[in-house]
């Protein structure tokens, strides 16, 4: 148990490479980077490939599949705006990642707080039937989940989705929050405790913001998936909602034609956000990561 | 969470935290101490004092959980339930009213050839995508680790796929490996090798390895990461002691670096596994099942059947069958891979 | 101590972040509200006129514009009604699409439908009144069993006369050849082309459905002569026929295929035909959109010189499903019985139908590229003749050799036995299941579907 200790000691140590690395490149590390790159553009290629068509025309795409753009015209950009409903589509998405991830945060660490702190039997029993969650597949519950929304009248609402996911990512952050919580001493909360602050002040002041390396990662990847997911909002989203990015985009493919200038644009708008929060907050990310990793 | 890219992050991150306590998920349970334990250990004369406030305090405790706990049990739980119920009966989904048929569902699905090919697929992308991404993550942090200088370049280069989702790659890969005009066999035709074009989404005999590998190709950006920083948490001077002692590369990686990596490749897997069990998205996009059956998962099988088809109790029977799946292989691969790790 | 002005401090920040934050999921939350009924309170100005949603599919470009154009028309002529557009994701399963729209229980009041026959069954929708049926031409109307309509054409893309071979009316020119007037004919071509080293046919399996798009021309002869027992399913049910029956049609289809289909049919979409056309990979072509695949090629190619034609029977003979109210692949609009339910709707719902078959209407579709539906007035109808191709179509439907026949099935749980039919079709197409195994895969499914009634 004193690894865990060290864990949360320790997030910010220094990763072994402390000496001077050589200002050379060898022929090996070469090579790697080399196989590196190839790997880099060859994932990337889809990405790269809905790039260039988003500005080419319908019929340009429909008579050479794989050509080159002839003009770079934001005409497609315009279109998909003007045309579809996959404005409201991204402010649903966005709604969704935005809610999702503060309504978690605000009940998982708590929970996970509670679950290590009750202790007893109680404390496994809970930890146990969370976790369970972990081994429940969708498909399992989701018809009745959509006759239950149904009944309650809230199919086809941001609500119902936002609900799904929030049960389906409880049982990951319980996993993880736990872990953490295990390793914050006691000795902690018992001095606020003596200072006569309450359980949830203690929690919210002191226990919370040593777990917010965890919280970060937990955050960045739960919005990542939020954003980027499809099926949930497929299935319980239907026509009366403009529905998320990716139900926007399958909409677009379609029985007789599909419109492919309108698909590779809406694919490359759903990924610029994406991107850009990565690349701002890349270092907490990484840190976040390594905290799990570290060991002492 | 179905979306595959973001829900195999997160379970590496868990499997990353969670290993420090020694192996599975399960490990981390709390250990049910006795339940007059107190809150703060101090002296007797005010333990009596204590306990009292820790009782009531116990169920403060509980109120901290009750909201996950009861958005949990309204999502998950009684809805799981639930499907068990369904799957006895024969409601299509949209009449008001529904019989029960006892086990026919079961029958039905456990003699048909269909289904049976849906578990094959569902293992083969399961046990696959699990393996692949995180032997490709492993490769590729170890080959971070060498870069350097440049490594939080081409960090920040690996991980960007990992952005995009699951869907949109299928959506636009699906066009590239067109077998008439796709870039894939275009480039290949071009090249010189027209033998290898092939019709990668149409071919029954190739179909399912081709999602496959689709499906693990986004270079597991954030298990590389995970792995990235186990390997630069190797303490510098075990590795600098066996070169001292005459070690090579491979018998240092072996020997030193391994051992200090199986715990998370344990975890990283089992949990890579669960969620490569409901795979879907690719599925869907790229062969919607087909040509014919050949490529339907179980997790696709039920969304057409049960969703689509109109055969709601059918479908629920399905889940269950599909939830056993997951049980059984998973407990026994997190079992198999835990006496490995003991060996390593 | 000197801590607690810190932590006091600390708390102070906490609780205000906690504050913004719970104000931020409040708001989400209340945006949710918002933007998920979003477009309900829109037209609220003018009071007194009714609005009605009309949901339909969005795969057709054409029927887009076309469904736009009429309901603009409409809205600006009617005193008391509004037609609010629904557009239904088409992606690629629109049977799926139209259930959860059923789950909501958030009927509109005017639907295209798919699956007919089982929302009937449950109830979902209202009778088609008189005065909408006797605008349109009788054969092109289909009544139920309790003898009510439920459904009527949006187009004369009635039943299954879609279905048919696009080709390429310049290759058939510079190499003298003629379209087939008898089935052999049509296999003498196939040869033909093959001969001259080009690819004769490209078909589409990527998606389930357009696996009808060939398989019902060469089916729809055996299944004609069943038309006076009430259709080949009926005659299965009853037991008078068997799925061994169509051993012929699937023999000529495996045999088609592995001959004269353009590879990779397997994993070509149905959208993806125009672009084999146009780039010359393939003379032919199923299609299963009659004029708006014609009118999708011409929007990427207007120099393509495009035809059609439906593949005759043996006698010369071109059999053509007629719409069927278990219709599978055209559909028909109808009204909910949610709807109906309340007076103003109903009357709404179905003066917008009766507009729909007004001949005006009609010269409005021609004018946006689509094919007016078989009004009784058809005569005065402004055909749109532009498109390469379309005189084909037209003439189609004049042709004497034009025979229309019937093929419904009641059974509750058809559509799923279909699916299944399409996919072990394609199965035996690819290779993987021979003729024999897969008469008896999809007997066994057919007398399974026979015994859940």
């Amino acid at each position: 148990m004193s690894t865990e200790t060290e864990l949360l000691v320790a997030p910010a140590r220094k990763p072994r490479r402390q000496k001077a690395t050589p200002k050379k490149l060898t022929a090996g590390q070469i090579a790697v980077m080399a196989v590196l790159a190839v790997l880099v553009l060859i994932v990337a290629s889809p990405v790269i490939y809905a790039f260039l068509n988003s500005f080419r025309s319908y019929a340009e795409i429909t008579v050479d599949p794989m050509g080159l753009p002839t003009q770079f015209t934001l005409d497609n950009y315009i279109q998909l705006f003007q045309q579809t409903d996959y404005g409201e589509a991204l402010l649903n998405t966005l709604i969704i990642t935005v809610a999702t991830v503060v309504l978690l945060v605000a009940i998982v660490p708590m929970a996970a707080y509670g679950i290590e702190r009750v202790g007893g039997r109680t404390s496994r029993f809970l930890y146990i039937l969370f976790i369970a969650g972990l081994m429940i597949p969708f498909q399992v519950r989701m018809i009745p989940l959509v006759k239950g929304f149904d009944e309650v009248g809230l199919y086809s609402t941001l609500t119902s989705v936002i609900l799904v996911h929030l049960g389906g990512a409880a049982s990951f952050g319980i996993l993880l929050y736990c872990s953490f919580i295990k390793g914050i001493p006691i000795e902690v909360e018992e001095a606020a405790h003596v200072d006569g602050a309450g359980r949830l002040r203690t929690f919210w002041s002191i226990v919370f913001p040593m777990l917010l390396p965890v919280t970060s990662a937990f955050v960045i990847i739960q919005a990542l998936g939020l954003w980027n997911d499809f099926f949930i909002p497929l299935v319980f989203l239907d026509s009366s909602s403009a529905g998320t990015i990716n139900v926007a985009i399958n909409r677009m493919v379609g029985l007789l034609t599909s419109q492919w200038q309108l698909i590779y644009t809406g694919a490359i708008l759903a990924i610029i956000p994406s991107v850009a929060i990565f690349a701002a907050f890349q270092r907490y990310f990484i840190k976040g990561m390594s905290v799990g990793a570290v060991k002492g | 969470m179905t979306d595959q890219s973001a829900s195999q992050g997160q379970t590496q991150v868990v499997g990353a935290a969670v290993r420090l306590s020694g192996g599975g998920p399960l490990d981390g349970a709390p250990e049910g101490a006795p339940d007059d334990v107190s809150f703060v250990p101090v002296g007797p004369e005010r333990e009596q004092r204590r306990t009292r406030r820790f009782r009531s305090a116990r169920w403060v405790m509980l109120g901290f959980v009750a909201p996950a706990l009861v958005i949990y049990l309204l999502m998950v739980i009684v809805p799981s339930i639930q499907s068990l119920q369904l799957s006895f009966t024969n409601w299509d989904g949209i009449s008001p009213d529904y019989e029960y048929v006892g086990v026919r569902n079961y029958e039905e699905i456990l003699t048909s050839g269909r289904f049976w090919n849906a578990v094959k697929n569902t293992l083969i992308l399961g046990l696959g995508s699990a393996v692949i991404i995180n032997a490709i993550s492993l490769g590729v942090a170890l080959m971070l680790d060498k870069v350097g200088r440049w490594q939080g370049f081409f960090r920040t280069a690996v991980y960007l796929p990992a952005l995009v989702s699951g869907f949109i790659l299928a959506t636009v890969w699906k066009y590239l490996l067109n077998f008439n005009f796709g870039a894939v066999n275009t480039f290949l035709r071009d090249a010189g090798f027209p033998e290898w074009a092939r019709d990668w989404l149409g071919d029954s005999s190739i179909v399912v390895g081709v999602i496959l590998f689709i499906t693990c190709f986004t270079l597991g950006g954030n298990t590389t990461l995970i792995y990235l920083a186990n390997l630069q948490s190797v303490p510098q001077e075990l590795t600098e002691a066996a070169r001292i002692d005459g070690a090579n590369s491979r018998q240092v990686f072996r020997h030193v670096t391994w051992p200090m990596l199986a715990g998370a490749v344990t975890v990283n897997m089992t949990l890579a596994m669960i969620a490569g069990w409901t795979i879907f998205d690719q599925v869907m996009v790229l062969t919607a099942g087909g040509p014919g059956f050949v490529s339907e998962t179980m997790a696709f099988f039920i969304y057409k059947v049960g969703f689509g088809e109109y055969r709601a109790g059918f479908g629920s029977a399905a889940a269950i069958v599909l939830f056993l799946v997951v049980i059984v292989s998973t407990v026994a691969a997190n079992a198999y891979m835990r006496k490995r790790e003991i060996q390593a | 101590m000197h801590d607690a002005t810190t932590r006091a401090g600390a708390q102070r920040r906490r609780s205000a972040w906690l504050a913004g934050a719970a104000g931020v999921a409040v708001a989400a939350l209340a945006l949710t509200g918002c933007t998920s009924s979003g477009g309900d309170g829109d037209d609220a100005g003018t009071a007194p006129k009714t609005t009605i949603r009309f949901l339909y599919a969005t795969g057709d470009e054409t029927w887009n514009s076309v469904v736009d154009a009429v309901v603009e028309a409409f809205n600006e002529q009617s005193e008391t009604t509004t037609v609010q557009l629904d557009p239904l994701p088409a992606g690629s399963d629109y049977a799926t699409a139209l259930k959860t729209m059923d789950a909501t229980g958030n009927w509109p009041a005017v639907v295209d439908m798919r699956d007919t026959l089982t929302y009937i069954n449950a109830g979902k929708l209202a009778p088609i009144p008189e005065s909408v049926t006797e605008l349109i031409e009788p054969e092109a109307v289909g009544s139920a069993e309790d003898g009510n309509v439920y459904t009527v054409p949006y187009s004369a893309l009635n039943g299954e006369i879609g279905l048919n071979i696009v080709y390429n009316k310049d290759y058939f020119e510079e190499n003298d050849l003629e379209v087939p007037e008898t089935y052999d004919d049509f296999t003498d071509l196939l040869a033909d082309i093959k001969a001259n080293g080009d690819e004769p046919l490209a078909t589409a399996a990527a998606e389930v459905w357009p696996s009808d798009q060939l398989w019902k021309q060469l089916a729809s002869p055996y299944f004609a002569e069943w038309g006076d027992e009430g259709g080949f399913w009926t005659a299965a049910q009853n037991g008078d026929a068997t799925i061994e029956d169509l051993r012929e049609p699937l023999q000529e289809l495996l045999d088609i295929t592995n001959e004269y289909v353009l590879e990779g049919w397997q994993s070509t979409a149905d959208a993806q035909t125009t672009t084999l056309l146009v780039n010359d990979m393939a003379v032919m072509a199923t299609s299963s959109a009659g004029i708006g695949r014609l009118n999708d090629i011409n929007k990427v190619d207007q120099d393509f010189n495009a035809g059609l034609f439906i593949v005759p029977g043996e006698d010369g003979s071109i059999n053509v499903l007629k719409n069927a109210v278990n219709g599978d692949t055209a559909g028909g609009l109808a009204i909910s019985s949610q709807a109906a339910e309340d007076d103003d709707q109903y009357a709404s719902a179905t003066e917008f139908l009766e507009f729909f078959y007004q001949v005006d209407t009609a010269n409005l579709m021609e004018a946006n590229g689509w094919l007016a539906p078989n009004i009784v007035a058809a005569d005065e109808i402004e055909r749109n003749t532009s498109i390469p191709g379309a005189e084909d179509y037209f003439a189609l439907l004049e042709s004497p050799n034009l025979v229309w026949y019937e093929n419904v099935s009641d059974l509750s749980t058809f559509s799923a036995f279909n699916t299944f039919f399409r996919q072990a079709r394609i199965e035996m197409q690819d290779g993987q299941s021979s003729i024999d195994d897969t008469i008896a895969k999809v007997q066994a499914e057919f007398d399974k579907t026979v015994a859940a009634g």
